[in-house]
């Protein structure tokens, strides 16, 4: 059932940029790299129970990584994906030590400070951010449709190699540390080595996340990664469902779109309409869009039809 | 008798606060140590200093001639301790065999398999697909039991497995905690009922308020079972045939 869903999903996302016009190409293409990093989010929310708001950081590092390199002539996108891969991975492991000991809403207190801490030495390195004026990187495509595609390709290998670790015994060393963690450790296993892998591979991740903005959008800023974005991904990860990655991906998706619709249709007001969205999930949809079991629906309109 | 497990002058508790006071207890190769005491008596507390999950304060806790009060209960699993925890606390978005390959891993030179496992306790064999939370008491209790032999422990730790069992299951659960025994496996039992304890322990010891009490050989107690009744002011007397 799912296949049959996601094989014209997957034809629609590569044939989109020749439906719609520009402007609507860079936007899914910006929405794709905040899914990737939703993903990250939702790795550290949903699977291994690291409820986090500070992904921006290593999202913000793994940017300012790339667009240095764009600055210093380096085109070659794999490169640029690596070193921001890399620098976001350094990054998590530098902080995980104060992340992976913690639980619950000190997690999210902790991770918030990170992602703060980092938006203030990226307003204030000037020399190597550029400061609140950002920096301005060398276009890697020349048209909207080339970035767009790019982002897809990259967006899509990475979750499908997030997709097969978390099917393989990895993802269930995570899943199993998650639902009990003192059982875990009391049968053998270091929960606290597993939980900064996934934190380090959530940075790297997110540093992907960083080099495809740089490419997509072709300038970075603090204000890509405010506390505003931390808060919407980790919303997005609740409405698309905490520990499902392509839930992860559509509800960011949909937070964000929702957002600029929103902001359009009723100026000053997108919050509260997000806000409202959030409770309407929280009630209708407990485990998210991917948690709801949608053949309950056709079950419904068969005993409907029964009754009549 | 070679000494499997050693615990001597074991202070801990929580946040400070002393819940063990000095406690002393062995439990020797191949034989079933039970503990009994009231509620609040401090035997799960003296259950998770044991096996790491709680850091004690002082004391040792010698297994194979190495202490290893105060280490990470990974490195006290791998030690060779194992647990079935009070409540069973089987992961519930896991199956059985979910469960079993997880226990498996890392270990070495594995006594217990998981082949082994299933011919031990062939219900679970039927249940390799359900997941933990869509299993009955029994099975719950069958599943911790497979999951703590999985991890090679040459001390197993069982907090009251017979805790909400129907009285068949119970039955079922003190013949196993034998048939362990016999295969050469040293077992400390924790138990809330005197009776479970005498058909079962090689000794009994009473813990109260922290402190070991008594310790003596079951066929002590089973000859003047007033004295350790007394003690966990039990009125009734034993059932027949403990």
């Amino acid at each position: 059932m799912k296949r049959l869903i996601l094989l014209p999903a997957c034809a629609a996302a590569v044939a989109v940029p020749w439906v719609v016009d520009d402007y609507t190409t860079a936007t899914l293409a910006r929405l794709l790299v905040l899914g990737l990093v939703g993903v990250s989010v939702a790795l550290l929310t949903g699977v291994t129970g690291l409820p986090t708001l500070g992904q921006t950081a290593p999202f913000a590092a793994g940017a300012y990584a790339a667009a240095q390199l764009g600055l210093h002539d380096v085109a070659v996108g794999p490169v640029r994906l690596v070193a921001a891969a890399g620098v976001g991975a350094a990054f998590a492991l530098l902080t995980a030590p104060l992340v992976v000991y913690a639980r619950g809403v000190f997690v999210l207190m902790i991770t918030l400070a990170i992602g703060e801490l980092a938006i203030t030495v990226a307003s204030r390195w000037k020399s190597v951010t550029g400061g609140t004026d950002g920096l301005i990187a060398a276009p890697s495509f020349d048209t909207d449709r080339g970035r767009y595609l790019y982002a897809l390709l990259v967006a899509g290998v990475v979750v499908a190699l997030v997709l097969l670790v978390l099917r393989s015994p990895a993802g269930l060393l995570l899943r199993a540390s998650r639902d009990d963690e003192a059982r875990m450790r009391a049968s053998g296993h270091p929960v606290t080595a597993y939980l900064t892998g996934a934190y380090v591979a959530a940075g790297a991740i997110a540093g992907v996340g960083g080099a495809l903005l740089v490419t997509t959008q072709q300038y970075v800023s603090p204000a890509d990664f405010s506390f505003d974005t931390a808060a919407l991904l980790l919303l997005g990860v609740v409405i698309g469902g905490a520990g499902s990655m392509l839930g992860a991906v559509a509800g960011t998706a949909l937070v964000f779109a929702a957002r600029d619709w929103f902001s359009g249709l009723l100026p000053g007001h997108a919050p509260l309409l997000l806000g409202a969205l959030f409770v309407l999930t929280a009630y209708l949809l407990p485990r998210g869009v991917a948690g709801f079991d949608w053949r309950r629906i056709g079950r419904r309109d068969r005993a409907a039809k029964g009754a009549r | 008798m070679a000494v499997a497990l050693r615990v001597d002058g074991l202070y801990a508790g929580y946040h400070g606060g002393r819940v063990l006071h000095g406690v002393g207890l062995t439990v020797e190769a191949g034989q079933v140590q039970a503990l009994v005491g009231r509620n609040g008596a401090g035997k799960t507390t003296l259950v998770h200093a044991i096996a790491g999950l709680l850091r004690p304060y002082s004391g040792v806790v010698e297994i194979g001639g190495t202490d290893l009060a105060g280490r990470p209960a990974h490195q006290v699993a791998r030690a060779g301790v194992g647990i079935v925890p009070q409540g069973r606390r089987v992961f519930p978005s896991l199956t059985v065999a979910e469960h079993l390959k997880l226990a498996a891993r890392h270990q070495e030179g594995p006594m217990w398999t998981i082949k082994g496992v299933l011919e031990l306790l062939p219900r679970l064999g039927e249940r390799l697909d359900h997941r933990g939370d869509q299993l009955s008491g029994g099975e719950q209790q069958m599943l911790a039991i497979a999951r703590a032999l999985l991890t090679q422990p040459r001390v197993l730790l069982l907090d009251e497995p017979s805790e909400g069992l129907a009285l068949d299951l119970a039955a079922r659960v003190r013949g196993l905690v034998t048939g362990l025994a016999q295969a050469g496996l040293s077992l400390l039992l924790v138990e809330q009922r005197l009776d479970h304890a005498i058909e079962v322990a090689d000794r009994i010891a009473v813990l109260d308020y922290g402190r070991v009490i008594f310790d003596a050989p079951t066929a002590q107690v089973r000859a003047d079972p007033t004295t350790v009744q007394s003690m966990l002011s039990i009125d009734q007397p034993l059932p027949q045939g403990s």
